[in-house]
């Protein structure tokens, strides 16, 4: 569904945004995320809770036993009713980002690979988010968390998220499994988290830590980064395929598995969905070909369904 | 056309596999990197499609290198007229050794070896001439290469038929020597057939238990032509295993015995030290020894228990029942073992004969200067003669009552006529008298006519009977060495290799010339350097007169402290009393003449049996004749012991390989391919025709070629061919 929704959008507005190719032929990833986050400049958190701000919500009769606190003295003095003046209350809200550094995001049938792609993403992310005043943090993980920036809203935070993501990655396999638990021990507050992989694991595996994170109160969102290869696995002549993380070898005649590849990606997407539907967690697979306000539009909308949730 | 080894032409089969290798899926040589394999089902290898051979011409340039090789290795030619009027078998000489050994009377080995060479003779051709020859310790013709070549036609009846006539003996076997005597046998033979036009080809086979007893040393003596090929046809026996007993003899006691042991030798008489062997693959290790009589009954139920383990020897000692006589001939056998050909052991030792030898000297026993002193430090005696020394003086009675004459005199310048006179009649009943003149004379220029002769002058003549014999002193300005020694004499033919020969270390500082003596009747062993003789020899009667012109002492001469003295000494002795006969003989032993004499009657030349042979001794008979004091020691024997050569009984099979390190080439295939081979090989007009048309020739020519054009093709293809970008 988001991808063809992306589509949609892609073809509405692809000439408003900057060409993605061009965007990560540049090296400089703060360059790309500013660009990309160019125009995405107001936008405030609806909070669930009401509090003081500039935000006017609603009047209400005061009641026995509110808060005295909250009585709008000035409305007293016009009618000599008692009424609660509730505005919205701005939050700071804190925000991780998870990237995933593991062997297969190295992989890359285009110009630059999974992971070049994600972390311009999570760049960007970062960078709108913080320019919302929302404090974020940054986690790297391959088969354990390997870097931690605890989330924050300060000056610099941004440099360290862009230094983090600067170091070379050299991850192995991917087990998600282990660093969620990780996460959701080290993140004590109720946090958005927002985890950027390819998911190549098995879905059964993920259940339990994504679960572990949801009793935790922690919103989470999954942003699925693929290869068009892996959409759609094709080759001119039968070939040895090494699995970049296993090193496993295996023989495959591209006529033969062409349909199967489909079939089983199919499958494993579905399983996907069976496990992460119940427990309220959006997920969406962009290609490293999506334009990169694309993905971000999507994530707000993601963003606004889970708040509204 | 033709081949000369069509079996190459099976290479040809080859060609499968570069058509197999074609259609088979090749293992694409791009590997790709993906992030995951979890989606990807692995396909299989197939074969392709016939249609689906991508590379036909690379295909048909493989397969036509391929073929072209296996035909230059099948040497293909064109036949002509010449070659197809001249088809004529030339035939072969083959030659059987069929190996008669005492070790081929194991059970079912003798069997086998007979069903072995008739197979061989089966495999023969009408032309081919078979011959038989029975394999001992020599070669002995059954049907000779010539019979054999005689009657090529009925060849394979007269060979068949001396087979089954054969049985084993007891001898032991050398196929060593048996081969090279075959080779010269054929050599001896002439190689080319009636018509003169082919050369026949030679083959032999040895059917026999090849046991390590065979001796192949005999092979390094000669270059064995690698036309002549050996055939092994190899016998087993029913069971394997084989334990064997070897009593050993007095000599080897002494090799094994240590100190301590010899220091126990008061029972030597009654115990025996017996080497018991038992095989490699023997599968039991548990024996008893047991003796018998000389007819194999048991003495008793005594038994001595022996373990050896499979592949190694013990020695025991075994003693004789106590009842009986040590010159008794006995019997030990083993049991516990399954091959009984080299069970028993014959033991036969006579009694210890006495000999008397006498120093004729005056002087004291302990005085260097004395013959007595070194005389008798040599020791003479031998295993089975005791050599008793007696000191007499020339005056005295050489005899006392009741003692026999003396077997060896050795007498210095004391000697004089009387005594002389005493000890003739024995001389010529074979007395040897070995006369130093170990003292001056005082004549030192020869005498004249008108002086006394010296008493050795008279001796010599009441001797030999010779009046020209004179003797003087020699010059003694200087010392002397020998010279001209008779190396083929047997008092110094020890000496004869040049290791030994050097005489310059022993100086005469005093000699005596003797001159005018017979030149033809004496025999001049050895002279000084200024010509004079130093050793001289003559036989009188039976007996022996052995001079030495100088003393031995340190006074006279450096003999007796030189290392010379002793072997010298001891061939004088047995120059007069040779070594007692033998009483251990083996299967095989010549039977000497002193033994005939005694009264061993047999029509062969060898023991041909293992057993014990009592004599009927001649001098038994006549034992009041006066001669029978001087009869030669070595004629006093009353029985012997044959056994079974030791050979025979190192039973493990000797490795084949062996063979080809004295350049044999031995051929374990099957004998039908190698016959094969060997005809297709012997076809020399089919080999002159090959080698004029060169046909393996072109045919490498094309293999290069089609090499070079298939290198051609298959970098043109891998140029073209485009290797698909990866990710990464």
């Amino acid at each position: 569904m988001a991808l063809e929704n992306g589509t949609q959008l892609q073809t509405n507005q692809a000439s408003k945004w900057i060409d993605l190719k061009t965007l990560m032929a540049v090296r400089n990833l703060q360059w790309r995320a500013q660009k990309v986050v160019d125009g995405f400049q107001t936008g405030l958190h609806r909070s669930p809770k009401h509090g003081f701000s500039v935000e006017f919500s609603e009047y209400r009769p005061y009641s026995l036993g509110d808060d005295p606190k909250t009585i709008d003295w000035k409305l007293y003095a016009r009618s000599d009713r008692y009424y609660q003046k509730r505005f919205e209350d701005e939050t700071n809200r804190r925000c991780y980002l998870v990237i995933d550094q593991s062997k297969s995001m190295q992989y890359g049938s285009i110009e630059y690979t999974k992971y070049e792609y994600a972390r311009t993403l999570i760049a960007t992310l970062g960078l709108f988010l913080l320019r919302q005043r929302d404090a974020v943090g940054a986690v790297t993980f391959d088969e354990r968390v390997t870097d931690w920036l605890t989330a924050r809203f300060r000056t610099g935070q941004f440099q360290r998220i862009l230094s983090m993501l600067s170091k070379p990655c050299a991850g192995q396999a991917t087990d998600l499994i282990a660093p969620l638990e990780q996460i959701a021990q080290l993140v004590q507050h109720r946090s958005l988290i927002v985890i950027v992989s390819d998911l190549m694991v098995c879905p059964d595996a993920l259940k339990a830590p994504l679960a572990f994170l949801r009793a935790r109160r922690h919103e989470v969102v999954l942003l699925r980064v693929l290869d068009p290869m892996e959409l759609s696995f094709h080759h001119e002549k039968p070939v040895l395929v090494r699995d970049v993380e296993s090193g496993e070898e295996r023989f495959v005649d591209p006529a033969m598995v062409a349909e199967s590849y489909q079939r089983n990606f199919q499958k494993h997407r579905s399983e996907l969905s069976d496990i992460l539907t119940p427990l309220g967690i959006p997920c969406v697979d962009f290609q490293t070909t999506d334009p990169m306000e694309l993905v971000l539009s999507t994530f707000l909308s993601m963003r606004e369904a889970v708040g509204s949730s | 056309m033709s081949f000369l080894t069509p079996l190459y032409l099976l290479a040809g089969l080859a060609v499968l596999a570069p058509i197999l290798a074609h259609l088979v899926r090749k293992r694409p040589r791009d590997v790709i990197d993906f992030s995951s394999i979890l989606f990807l089902e692995p396909s299989a290898r197939r074969l392709a499609s016939r249609s689906r051979i991508e590379h036909w011409l690379l295909l048909f340039l493989r397969s036509l290198i391929l073929l072209a090789l296996a035909f230059a290795f099948a040497r293909p030619y064109l036949k002509t007229s010449v070659q197809q009027t001249a088809t004529v078998d030339p035939g072969k000489d083959r030659v059987l050794l069929i190996d008669a050994s005492a070790s081929m009377r194991r059970p079912g080995v003798w069997e086998q070896a007979i069903a072995n060479a008739k197979e061989y003779f089966s495999q023969s051709g009408q032309a081919d001439s078979l011959a038989v020859y029975l394999l001992t310790d020599r070669l002995e013709p059954i049907v000779s290469i010539e019979q054999s070549r005689q009657a090529p036609g009925q060849s394979r009846a007269l060979a068949n038929e001396a087979l089954d006539a054969l049985s084993p003996t007891w001898f032991a076997s050398d196929i060593g020597k048996g081969l090279v005597q075959a080779l010269d046998l054929l050599a001896d033979e002439p190689l080319e057939t009636e018509q003169g036009q082919s050369v026949r080809s030679a083959q032999i086979a040895i059917a026999s238990d090849f046991q390590q007893g065979n001796s192949l040393e005999t092979l390094g003596s000669i270059q064995w032509p690698s036309d002549i090929p050996v055939i092994p046809l190899v016998c087993k026996p029913k069971s394997p295993g084989n334990a064997s007993l070897t009593i050993l003899s007095n000599a080897d006691q002494a090799d094994q015995a240590d100190q301590e042991q010899q220091a126990d030798q008061e029972s030597t008489e009654d115990t025996l030290r017996v080497a018991v062997r038992n095989s490699i693959d023997a599968p039991t290790d548990r024996f008893q020894l047991q003796w018998l009589d000389s007819n194999g009954l048991a003495f008793d139920s005594t038994k001595t228990e022996v373990y050896v383990p499979a592949g190694q020897q013990q020695i025991v000692s075994v003693t004789r029942p106590l009842e009986l006589d040590p010159s008794v001939p006995i019997v030990l056998e083993l049991q516990g073992d399954e091959q009984p050909f080299d069970n028993r052991q014959y033991f036969y030792r006579g009694k210890k004969l006495l000999a008397r030898a006498l120093c004729i000297d005056s002087r004291l026993r302990d005085s260097k200067d004395s013959l007595w002193y070194f005389a008798t430090r040599v020791p003479v005696s031998q295993p089975r003669l005791e050599v008793q020394w007696e000191q007499k003086d020339p005056n005295d009675s050489l005899v006392e009552q009741g003692q026999s004459p003396p077997r060896w005199v050795v007498a210095s310048s004391d000697l004089n006529l009387p005594c002389a006179e005493r000890l003739k009649p024995w001389i010529e009943q074979g007395l040897h008298v070995l006369w130093v003149l170990d003292r001056p004379v005082e004549n030192r220029n020869p005498p004249t006519a008108d002086q006394q002769p010296a008493d050795v002058a008279l001796v010599l003549k009441s001797w030999f009977d010779e009046d020209s014999i004179a003797i003087f002193e020699a010059e003694s300005n200087r010392y002397h060495l020998l010279q001209e020694i008779d190396m083929n004499h047997p008092v110094f033919s020890p000496f004869a290799d040049p290791k030994f020969n050097n005489f310059t270390k022993i100086r005469f500082w005093h000699h005596r010339n003797i001159q005018g003596f017979d030149p033809e009747s004496w025999r001049v062993l050895a002279k000084f350097d200024d010509g004079q003789a130093a050793l001289l020899q003559r036989p009188l009667g039976k007996g022996l007169v052995t001079l030495l012109t100088s003393g031995w002492q340190p006074i006279e001469s450096q003999l007796a402290l030189s290392s010379k003295f002793v072997p010298i000494l001891n061939s004088l002795f047995e120059l007069g009393n040779p070594r007692p006969e033998q009483d251990d003989y083996h299967c095989g032993d010549a039977i000497s003449v002193s033994l005939i004499r005694q009264g061993w009657k047999s029509t062969n030349r060898r023991f041909d049996a293992p057993g014990i042979f009592s004599l009927e001794s001649s001098r038994k008979k006549a034992s009041v004749e006066p001669i029978e004091s001087v009869l030669p020691i070595n004629e006093q024997t009353d029985a012997i012991a044959v056994n079974l050569p030791r050979s025979e009984c190192l039973t493990d099979p000797i490795d084949l390989e062996e063979f080809s390190r004295f350049g044999i080439p031995i051929d374990t295939r099957n004998i039908v391919q190698i016959d094969r081979e060997r005809t297709s090989r012997a076809n020399p007009l089919g080999e002159q025709l090959e080698a004029s048309q060169r046909g393996w020739w072109w045919m490498l020519l094309f293999v290069l070629l089609f090499a070079g054009f298939e290198s051609v093709v298959t970098a043109l293809g891998s140029r073209t061919r485009t290797i698909p970008s990866t990710g990464g």
